[in-house]
């Protein structure tokens, strides 16, 4: 399929981008029968700007698109940090997310031949066709200290930290949208450590000074 | 001698094709540096100066095709006079003369105020001469065109016209008239008439006011000469000699009658020596096979020729992973604070290989690496200065290890030159993990699409430079072909020996040099040093006249020393009269020499010749004349036919 830019038309339209309380999924209007294209992008970066052709009349998204083609029923990276997905007229119940600590934003789509025409979407006061999902996080720090001694009765410090995460984080994530600061270090880390850490009761810092997690995404708020 | 072609140079595409450099060029310009040098030896910058401001008029069109060979012979011993010395042209014999400006080798018109101007400027304070109280005005005559007597006279009467115009007075005044004489023998009958014409004016009888001077081109020995070249040296170096603080000399030239001279020239031979090193110059930057050499694509050396290492990695872009990414490695301190999804303590874990870290830290060990490249890729992405250091240094290395032939081919393969940044071999990850970091960051580095672009590009550039500088070149080489050979094989052989003695000392610095011209203008001025330092390499090539004749001669065993053959060219049979005349001339009121006072030949000289003779330092050590003024009486060229 080739994929074209079209400016805001009354008749194709997608707006009202939201998250189900119920279902969790997205959810969003359309006119009935109507296929539409739902993008991931970084946290607070809707994806209206990358549809917005530029002075040479060519769109980022559009070209991504044709270069890396989206698909029905899961995500597909077009373009780093961004995913896009089909949801044909069919699909009911919502879309499901590809990960939090993101945004999506939803396009009307026109399918005529193998051609879909992907359409400018438009704002009115909070009608918007995109929504911020952001994550809160709960990170736990912890001293590791066994017991010794004959009767166990002595607990010593192991020179190890525990690091707990209370949910992972999912598709969109970046390396080092976390980290955390240790001595004069900054330490990323992989979305791999934290699904560990979130599986596994926690991850191991072997230091004795004093470690400070934070974020670097606005999307992951660490509590 | 064949002219091949050249080693790359560096830079992309600033060959302006039109535009060109020749051999001509080059040997000229090896002249005029000796000239100047020459100038700046002995520790005097000037021979001696004209004493009087003087002006040259050439009466009609042939005559003013004298002009620059007349002035420039002037210049050579006066060249402080370049805005001194006047010359203006007389279109044709007439009551109301129209003048033609001659100025910097241009021609243009001019009004009779105009000249007055000129001859205002003569006197002007600011000039150089050391005496005011006369002009000196030169006429100079090509008779070629002259086919009666009326002619002459009518010509005669023009320059009386030309002072009436110009409201000069006779007392403020001295003048000489050189009258070219073509003799050949078509102009028999006019020449007889011109000669029984010119002997009116001998021994002062219908002119008082100046000397002529009868210069033929049939000389004493019946040799005929084609062109005047020599005329004219004859009359700048008259011009000279009668411009002098020394009475007597000027006395006797501007005596009136009819002369005419005896006279030779000899000079050291600047422009075969400059043919010789131009040429030896231009076959030695050219190489071999440089141009019509074809590359081998299949060559196992080529990858290693375009500066991959063995790991399929740039060494070029290695020595910057070295110096820029190595150093902002995490030392083994912080490695020993990654996360870990264990508590299980297992020391030190930063001698550790990479896949095994890796596990350990899961992937945090990669990303931090993967982190660093990128951080450096963004910089280079941004850092324009940096992305041209890379180019050109790369342009540089593809200079010094292509043929220009093979720079040209490369662009042919240009996809598979693509393909080779791609080939990079990932590190085993078994390996230490600082170690595998460094071959990594280079992997991520040489392989970055847009990096490689920058490369590949840079290969382009230089096969396309490569292209105009070929044609460039093969242009002035293709000049050579335009040059008379030199035949004198003992000064082909002594310089070519010269030029390769230099050459084996500074030859490969020279070329190291030559791969760096990126423009016309550049590899003219990379050329004019080259020659400048040939020059200084060895003290024949500013030697004076004599000097260089003895260094070269002394290597023949067979020849005659140095001095006899000078003294041999000057004197004897080779100092011919440039008139046939009855019976003899018996006066010969001047016997002079010009040459640059100082030199060993002008002490030989005064040894060897006439006490009498006058010696004219004219401060250019690279020639030498001998000229003898003889007057002409009536009697000398009256003949009785074509009266």
């Amino acid at each position: 399929m080739r994929f074209e830019y079209a400016p805001y038309d009354g008749v194709f339209y997608a707006t009202n981008l939201h998250r189900d309380s119920r279902t969790r999924k997205l959810a969003w209007e359309h006119p009935a029968g109507m296929e539409t294209l739902v993008v991931q992008t970084p946290f607070g970066t809707p994806a209206m700007g990358l549809l917005d052709p530029d002075e040479s009349g060519s769109s980022a998204l559009v070209s991504a698109c044709n270069q890396n083609e989206p698909v029905v029923g899961s995500y597909t990276e077009v373009m780093e940090g961004v995913y896009a997905r089909i949801v044909p007229a069919t699909e009911i119940g919502g879309c499901p997310l590809n990960g939090e600590a993101c945004t999506y934003t939803v396009f009307a789509l026109q399918r005529l031949g193998d051609t879909y025409k992907v359409f400018e979407s438009r704002t009115k006061g909070m009608i918007r066709a995109w929504q911020d999902i952001p994550v809160e996080i709960h990170v736990q720090l912890q001293k590791v200290t066994r017991v010794q001694g004959r009767f166990r009765k002595q607990t010593v410090d192991t020179g190890f930290w525990r690091m707990s995460f209370s949910r992972s984080v999912g598709e969109g994530y970046t390396t080092g949208d976390l980290y955390y600061r240790v001595g004069n270090i900054e330490v990323p880390l992989t979305q791999d450590a934290i699904d560990y850490a979130v599986g596994h009761d926690g991850i191991y810092v072997k230091t004795d000074k004093r470690i400070e997690v934070l974020s670097r995404n606005a999307g992951i708020r660490l509590v | 001698m064949m002219c091949a072609t050249s080693v790359p140079p560096l830079k992309a595409g600033r060959f302006n094709m039109s535009a060109e450099i020749t051999t001509a060029e080059l040997i000229e310009y090896y002249a005029r540096r000796l000239e100047s040098i020459d100038r700046d030896s002995l520790g005097a910058v000037h021979g001696k100066e004209p004493y009087f401001p003087m002006l040259v008029l050439f009466l009609g069109e042939e005559s003013m095709k004298g002009y620059e060979s007349i002035s420039r012979n002037l210049l050579l011993a006066w060249p402080q006079f370049r805005e001194e010395l006047k010359f203006i042209g007389v279109k044709s014999p007439s009551e109301s003369p129209e003048f033609v400006k001659l100025e910097h080798g241009q021609q243009s018109p001019m009004t009779t105020d105009e000249v007055a101007k000129v001859l205002d400027e003569l006197d002007d304070a600011r000039n150089h001469f050391k005496d005011y109280t006369s002009d000196l005005l030169y006429y100079v005559l090509d008779a070629t065109s002259i086919q009666t007597a009326e002619d002459l006279h009518a010509w005669i009467s023009t320059i009386e016209a030309v002072k009436d115009e110009l409201d000069i007075y006779e007392n403020d005044i001295m003048q000489m008239l050189f009258v070219l004489f073509d003799e050949g023998k078509r102009r028999r009958r006019q020449s007889r008439r011109i000669r029984n014409a010119m002997s009116e004016y001998c021994e002062g009888g219908a002119n008082e006011r100046y000397r002529m001077f009868l210069l033929s081109n049939r000389l004493s020995t019946s040799k005929l000469l084609h062109g005047w070249d020599s005329h004219y040296r004859i009359c700048a170096s008259l011009m000279a000699l009668s411009n002098n603080d020394d009475t007597n000399i000027a006395d006797t030239l501007f005596h009136d009658g009819v002369a005419t001279v005896s006279y030779v020239h000899d000079e050291k031979p600047v422009n075969d020596i400059g043919q010789v090193v131009v040429r030896s110059l231009v076959d030695y930057l050219g190489g071999d096979d440089e141009i019509s050499y074809v590359l081998d694509f299949e060559d196992m050396s080529l990858a290693q020729r375009l500066g991959f290492n063995d790991h399929g990695t740039l060494s070029l872009l290695d020595d910057y992973v070295e110096k820029q990414l190595v150093p902002l490695l995490p030392t083994p301190e912080q490695i020993n604070l990654f996360p870990r999804w264990t508590s299980d303590d297992f020391g030190d874990i930063s001698g550790y290989a990479a896949d095994d870290l890796d596990n350990l830290t899961m992937g945090t060990w990669s990303a931090v690496l993967e982190g660093l490249v990128n951080g450096i890729l963004e910089r280079v992405r941004t850092d324009g200065m940096r992305r041209k250091q890379w180019s050109d240094e790369y342009k540089r290395m593809l200079s010094e290890e292509f043929k220009v032939g093979e720079l040209v081919s490369l662009a042919l393969h240009s996809d598979d030159i693509r393909k080779m940044f791609r080939n990079a071999s990932e590190p085993t990850a078994t390996g230490n993990v600082l170690e595998y970091a460094k071959r990594k960051m280079r992997v991520l580095l040489s392989s970055n699409k847009e990096i490689a672009e920058l490369f590949a590009d840079a290969i382009d550039d230089q096969a396309r430079y490569s292209n105009e500088f070929r044609e460039v070149w093969k242009e002035l080489c293709r000049s050579t072909l335009e040059l008379h050979e030199v035949h004198d094989t003992n000064l082909v052989a002594f310089y070519q020996g010269k030029v390769r003695n230099y050459l084996d000392r500074h030859g490969f610095e020279l070329k190291r040099s030559f791969r760096d011209v990126s423009s016309l203008d550049e590899l003219r001025k990379f050329l004019f040093d080259a020659i400048d330092d040939i020059i200084q390499s060895d003290p024949v090539f500013t030697a004076s006249y004599e000097d260089e004749q003895e260094s070269r001669l002394s290597r023949d065993v067979h020849a005659q020393t140095a001095q006899q053959y000078i003294r041999q060219k000057l004197t004897g049979e080779n100092l011919e009269t440039y008139l046939q005349v009855n019976l003899s001339l018996n006066s010969t009121p001047l016997k002079s020499v010009l040459l640059k006072e100082g030199t060993k030949l002008s002490e030989n000289l005064k040894h060897d010749l006439s006490p009498s003779t006058y010696y004219y330092d004219t401060g250019y050590g690279n020639a030498v004349e001998v000229l003898n003024v003889h007057d002409v009486l009536s009697q000398n060229i009256l003949t009785d036919e074509g009266r």
